[in-house]
């Protein structure tokens, strides 16, 4: 046969703005052509011709018409297989076929819709009727279109909403190679986040909290916490006030219904405690050494994050006695909640029999993303699935050793100090009773001398020094607490318990903190002394007994300042401490 | 899932039947029956015997009925199963709901 009529598939008009698209006629029949030819052209559409499955494979790829009219019978290649390749060179844009044919039994009909055709109509077809399947076929493919775009848009907006994600929130977590962690979000956006950073004293703080819903509405949640949670441990808030200040923040951004359940985690650097926190999530575990026992549960006694404005966090928080070696496991309830095939949860019971069954792998987080692959094969994913673990062990602790500014015990004012006679800066607080238990001034005064002396490399070491000498001061000082106590089996508990209790219960006592402080053009000198209202200790056998020795579970803070410090000096009756440090620019 | 809704006789108090999972899923139809009574007049009950499932998205549209509701504390959430009640509890939300 050879093509008739019109100029047809050889030089097909591009479709002007008016036209309804561009429709291709695929028939042996030149009558059947010529008739739906009018029709269509009637209809506002330009027409091409192909007059067999083979040809009508040819023109489509050259001329990507809107949509087409396919007989069945025809020689070289029928309707069905033309059918079939054509909607699979099509990909995901959606071109409606509409069969047109002589056959009337089902089967043929039913194939018509197999093959992958969109609608059929029996010939001789019915003029009005065929024009209303043309219309509702243009509707299906408008509406088509319009979701590709909105979808291709959302998208791009994603990734573009990921890259800025990804640099806020996770590049600025510290990510000590010893911390394991299996973060499979169920969208290109999860809902659970993981924050990580250090604290001033080398604390390490892991955050691992999971907001309402996920994808991209549950991410923007992350952004304001990333910040508050990095700024407030690297200026070395307290567990409860970075608390209380994400659910405050929170309460203020999000709407109603939308919250951040969390488990914070804080490894001390002292190496002997770790403090936590779980706000609706599943328990916290800590595990031995060996990731097969279970030695405690942190509950849940918290509220999830952004929910009231005024929760106080103090009261959810736990302080343990750990051993070197132990293990935190943060997990989100997509973990527990993960379902198999057959619809039924891994569950905790899975997660703590995986975890007595001991493994070969190294890590819990291993072991346990690898039960979760046998059990869930290849069932879909409803919520985001996180894991982390933290092991006690001073690597996962920031090196403050290594970060050090240069030690500089010998670090001498010019001899000509008359030079800089001004450049020098005082003042003292002073916190009595209650208010020893409501503020912690540590973090507000080296923001004090941060700012007015603008100190950064030396920010660290005397936020180590200062805290350790005010915690000393109240401990041992207002608070007349024995730090043998701590030597004893559960003695760390006894200590906290009872060290809560005289907080709450303290009516008077007082700690004064005076920071005198002078640069030189070369560095500087601090010195911070600090009195209590105590009856002193006994210093001397305590500063002569401490050693680096990690069995004793305390003495390492004062015996770290004393290295830190060009001098530290302790007055009779021991209630009195002068700590000078200096450093060399 | 679905959602039915059972209205007191002296119309105070509106009681919100649910059945299957309780997710993001229902939010169009959870949302769309309470908003139905007028904000901050009527007293909830979310009735969750039929119920087998309450994800996060869930308990923040309990939230959201909470803020809607007569006075924060007039919403009770009942006859939820062992699991539900165990994730509420781990949300510590029988602070801000009454759980029967």
């Amino acid at each position: 046969m050879n093509m008739q009529g019109t100029s047809a598939a050889s030089l097909p008009k591009p479709p002007t703005p008016q036209s309804a698209g561009l429709a291709l006629i695929v028939d042996d029949e030149l009558s059947n052509r010529i008739v739906l030819n009018a029709l269509l052209k009637k209809m506002g559409y330009t027409v091409i011709q192909a007059i067999n499955g083979a040809e009508a494979i040819e023109c489509f790829k050259e001329n990507q018409p809107d949509i087409i009219f396919m007989d069945i019978m025809m020689p070289v290649m029928d309707g069905f297989d033309s059918t079939t390749r054509i909607k699979a060179l099509c990909g995901d844009t959606f071109i409606p076929i509409i069969f047109l044919t002589a056959m009337t039994d089902e089967k043929a009909l039913a194939r018509c819709v197999e093959v992958g055709g969109d609608d059929f109509l029996t010939k001789p077809f019915n003029h009005t009727l065929l024009r209303s399947k043309i219309r509702a076929m243009e509707r299906i493919r408008d509406l088509h279109r319009e979701v590709r775009t909105l979808l291709g848009q959302r998208e791009r907006e994603e990734e573009i909403a990921e890259k800025v994600f990804s640099g806020a929130v996770i590049a600025g977590n510290v990510m000590p190679e010893k911390l394991k962690t299996l973060m499979r979000p169920a969208a290109l956006f999860s809902g659970d986040v993981l924050l990580t950073a250090y604290a001033p004293n080398g604390d390490l703080n892991v955050l691992l909290g999971d907001f309402t819903g996920h994808g991209l509405s549950a991410a923007l949640g992350a952004l304001p916490v990333s910040e508050s949670f990095r700024a407030m441990t690297v200026k070395g808030f307290s567990v409860d006030q970075i608390l209380n200040e994400i659910n405050r923040k929170l309460h203020a951004l999000l709407p109603t219904g939308m919250f951040m359940a969390a488990q914070l985690v804080r490894i001390s650097h002292t190496m002997d405690n770790m403090i936590l926190c779980c706000c609706g999530m599943p328990d916290i575990l800590i595990t031995n050494s060996a990731g097969t026992k279970i030695k405690h549960r942190i509950p849940s006694t918290g509220l999830p994050l952004g929910i009231v404005p005024d929760t106080d966090y103090l009261h959810s928080i736990s302080n343990i006695m750990a051993d070197l070696g132990d293990r935190a496991l943060l997990a989100s309830d997509g973990v527990t909640e993960a379902r198999n095939p057959e619809g039924e949860y891994f569950g905790q019971k899975r997660l703590e029999q995986r975890l007595s069954q001991g493994t070969s792998q190294r890590s819990i987080v291993e072991s346990i993303a690898a039960a979760l692959e046998e059990f869930c094969l290849d069932a879909p994913q409803d919520d985001d699935i996180s894991l982390v673990e933290v092991p006690f062990l001073p690597e996962v602790l920031a090196a403050l050793d290594n970060e050090l500014p240069p030690a500089s015990n010998e670090a001498i004012a010019p001899k000509n100090d008359s030079s800089s006679p001004h450049n020098s800066l005082s003042f003292s607080v002073t916190l009595e009773g209650p208010r020893l238990l409501k503020t912690d001034p540590v973090p507000l005064l080296i923001n004090q001398i941060q700012e007015l002396e603008g100190l950064k490399d030396q920010r660290r070491v005397i936020f180590t020094i200062l805290s350790e000498l005010y915690i000393n001061a109240l401990d041992h000082g207002v608070l007349n607490l024995d730090s043998a106590l701590k030597a004893e089996p559960g003695g760390f508990t006894t200590y906290f318990t009872e060290r809560e209790k005289r907080l709450q219960e303290l009516s008077e006592g007082h700690i004064t903190i005076s920071i005198h402080s002078r640069l030189y053009p070369t560095g500087g000198e601090i010195i911070i002394r600090i009195e209590d209202s105590g009856s002193g200790f006994d210093y001397k056998s305590y500063i002569s007994n401490i050693k680096m020795d990690s069995s004793i579970p305390s003495g390492r803070g004062l015996m770290l300042t004393r290295e830190l410090c060009k001098s530290l000096a302790y007055s009779e009756p021991g209630n009195k401490v002068e700590a000078t440090y200096a450093w060399n620019n | 899932m679905s959602v039915k809704t059972t209205v007191s006789s002296d119309k105070s108090e509106v009681t919100i039947h649910l059945t299957g999972r309780f997710d993001f899923s229902t939010h169009r139809d959870f949302v769309g029956a309470y908003k139905e009574y007028p904000k901050g007049e009527v007293a909830f009950i979310v009735d969750l015997k039929g119920a087998d499932y309450i994800d996060s998205s869930a308990m923040g549209m309990l939230l959201q009925l909470r803020e809607y509701s007569k006075s924060n504390k007039d919403v009770r959430l009942i006859n939820g199963n062992d699991g539900i009640r165990e994730i509420l509890r781990i949300a510590n939300f029988d602070k801000l709901f009454s759980i029967a």
